[in-house]
């Protein structure tokens, strides 16, 4: 018998992928580590294919087709493609993560395969009979529906932060076949205008991308406010600790950590906080940390990219003061006519 | 612009289901009500503020199903909708019904009709899948952009711009050529309160269409359903192939890579200068020379 072809869409940001691709990416090959199954992922070809490739063979993805063209990340020229190729290749399931691009990717591919689509799956495994299931929850969580596609290729998306990302047990040498084809040459009846980046001040910290996190070393309210001015300028939003919270310095929805909220920023400066486990358990995407600490033995500088040892408050405003400056002399560069 | 809103009746349960020992317990009528969707509502509001923005416009709603469905209408009506059309067709199980087979009934009515624009909700409060929409402007051969919070229409009606959500607090303006399917997250106005005369005298208003096909379970897609049970969530696991010192440290990091020891070869710069030369070096800063991140 001929394996089960599973293809799984690869969502990426900023050029790498995303975790709740790896999330599906994990849960499929702990599902076909006892079956007979091929594992492949479709992907939009970038720069970074080294990376790409080496992130998906390590979490057992063993076959990847690119798509290239210049199309930004268009769910519509991808799914027409997906569905296409999808018609020759046969693959008993089509996955993607439940983002809201996964989402709308998988809906259209489903569209154009005349398929239902079965969205944020909770469960995935195979019956008595050999048969791909996939459970979701319907009617406000009460209900399990358990889906089994009889004949038709299964489209489905998974439910985020549901599963779990593990490496491949036995990574297999990287054996990745590419097969690119473009996609440059189809028409998309819409357009973008224009896109509108959330605001610092008022988005989520769990979406924000700079994050300036005040602890209790800040000391006062009034320094506190220096965690604003640098936010300001670097256009960030604020966050703390439980110690912030407590001190009435930072809401709830502000605190980052166990009792708080899970942070994944490209860039977060961390000011007068002492690195608790309860508080760094948050932190687990964050991709450039600065801690600012007093103390030269504080826990969280083992996992700072940047230690600076100091006084908080006297560092941030220095800070301030250099970089205000600086904006003030690009001004006066930027009103300066071009000779 | 002819505006069509899809709306439909879901089942709202409010039994949970860690108490609930069969499936006949959930289902049990104390247990559930109907309500109309609520996505459905701003829908119906975003084509009265399109229809402000323009001057002029006419919004007929459509729903399919049983006699439940008629109340959808009814709420249409008392919301501003002119045309009230009810597709009359027996659905046995409506859990196990799929959008794909939904999306082909509406096809198949509103091929015959002229319209500008489709508005449904993003997806339905019960079974939400979220799919109606996209299954549908496949089936017309339409454009479709999901996930909208304002539709700005252009004066002479060619296209409509969208403003949708994409995720993390960011938006995107989307123009889109007329006609087309728009799914709707949110309205840019709080749905506005039910007219209770025009709820009443919607009943006479309503024109049915009868579609003699039963719609049953769709055969390719086996659906079974039972009462929900819980799982785990994904927690974060350390590598199988890291030492059980290493698994330690990175669970008490909360995943967070320990950083080596950096040489300190800057001594003698001051902290903010440091902090200065990092966020530039690594284009965090915006007013900074180099080029931005
Ligand atoms: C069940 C439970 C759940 C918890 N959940 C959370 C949670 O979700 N989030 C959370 O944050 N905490 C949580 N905590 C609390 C956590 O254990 C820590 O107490 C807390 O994170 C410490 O906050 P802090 O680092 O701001 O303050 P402190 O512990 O007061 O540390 C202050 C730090 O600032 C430094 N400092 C002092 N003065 C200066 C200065 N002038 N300049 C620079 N640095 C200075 C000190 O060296 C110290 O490292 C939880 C605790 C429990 C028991």
């Amino acid at each position: 018998m001929a394996d089960k072809l599973f293809w799984v869409v690869v969502e990426y940001e900023d050029d790498q992928v995303i975790e709740p691709s790896l999330e599906l990416i994990s849960e499929l090959y702990r599902l076909l580590q006892k079956r007979r199954g091929k594992l492949v992922a479709l992907a939009l070809k970038n720069d970074q294919v080294a990376q790409t490739n080496k992130v998906l063979a390590e979490h057992g993805i063993e076959q990847v087709i690119y798509f290239s063209g210049d199309c930004g990340k268009s769910a519509y020229k991808i799914a027409a493609n997906v569905a296409d190729l999808s018609k020759r290749e046969k693959p008993a399931a089509i996955f993607a993560a439940g983002t809201i691009w996964g989402h709308d990717l998988a809906a259209l591919v489903a569209a154009k395969l005349r398929v239902p689509l079965f969205p944020n799956f909770v469960e995935i495994g195979f019956d008595e009979q050999n048969r791909l299931v996939v459970y979701r929850t319907i009617l406000n969580n009460t209900i399990d529906a358990k889906i089994i596609a009889r004949e038709k290729v299964l489209v489905a998306t998974t439910q985020l932060e549901q599963f779990n990302i593990k490496k491949a047990k036995l990574p297999k040498v990287p054996n990745i076949v590419e097969i690119t084809k473009d996609l440059s040459p189809l028409e998309e009846p819409t357009r973008i205008i224009t896109k509108i980046k959330a605001d610092p001040k008022t988005v989520d910290i769990v979406n924000a991308d700079i994050l300036i996190v005040g602890g209790g070393g800040m000391g006062s309210r009034d320094n506190f406010q220096l965690i604003h001015e640098v936010a300001d300028l670097l256009g960030g939003s604020v966050a703390g600790t439980r110690v912030a919270r407590d001190k009435g310095w930072i809401t709830l929805d502000r605190q980052i950590g166990q009792t708080g909220k899970k942070v994944s920023p490209k860039l977060l400066i961390s000011c007068g906080v002492s690195g608790a486990m309860q508080l760094t358990m948050g932190l687990k995407g964050t991709r450039n940390l600065i801690a600012i600490n007093i103390d030269k033995n504080a826990p969280i500088f083992q996992l700072a990219d940047l230690k600076i040892v100091g006084d908080a408050p006297t560092i941030l405003t220095d800070f301030i003061n250099k970089a205000k400056a600086l904006a003030k002399n690009r001004k006066e560069i930027d009103k300066q006519p071009d000779q | 612009m002819r505006i069509i809103v899809l709306v439909k009746m879901v089942t709202e349960i409010f039994f949970p289901s860690y108490k609930a020992a069969s499936l006949k317990e959930i289902f049990d009528e104390r247990n559930k009500r109907k309500k109309i969707n609520s996505y459905d509502l701003a829908a119906l509001e975003e084509a009265q503020q399109i229809k402000k923005t323009l001057g002029y416009g006419s919004i007929a709603a459509i729903a399919v199903g049983n006699e439940d469905s008629r109340k959808a209408l009814q709420i249409a009506h008392s919301m501003g909708a002119e045309e009230l059309i009810w597709i009359n067709m027996a659905i046995p199980d409506p859990n196990k019904i799929n959008s794909i087979q939904l999306a082909r009934v509406l096809s198949d009515v509103l091929k015959e009709r002229e319209f500008d624009l489709i508005l449904c909700g993003v997806r339905s409060d019960d079974m939400a899948t979220g799919f109606l929409g996209v299954a549908l402007a496949e089936f017309l051969n339409l454009p479709v952009v999901t996930r909208s919070w304002h539709i700005e229409p252009a004066e002479n009606c060619s296209v409509v711009w969208i403003y949708r959500h994409i995720g993390k607090g960011d938006q995107e303006v989307v123009e889109c050529p007329l006609p087309s399917v728009v799914t709707i997250e949110r309205s840019r106005e709080i749905p506005r309160h039910p007219s209770m005369v025009r709820y009443v005298t919607a009943k006479r208003k309503i024109s049915e269409i009868k579609y003699s096909l039963l719609l049953e379970e769709d055969n390719e897609f086996f659906v079974e359903l039972s009462v929900s049970r819980t799982r785990p969530k994904k927690i974060f696991t350390p590598d199988d192939s890291l030492s059980a010192a290493e698994k330690m440290k990175l669970i008490i990091s909360g995943g967070l890579n320990l950083k080596k020891e950096a040489e300190q070869k800057e001594e003698n710069l001051s902290g903010a200068e440091k902090l200065y030369k990092y966020l530039s070096k690594n284009h965090f800063l915006p007013f900074s020379t180099e080029k931005n991140h």
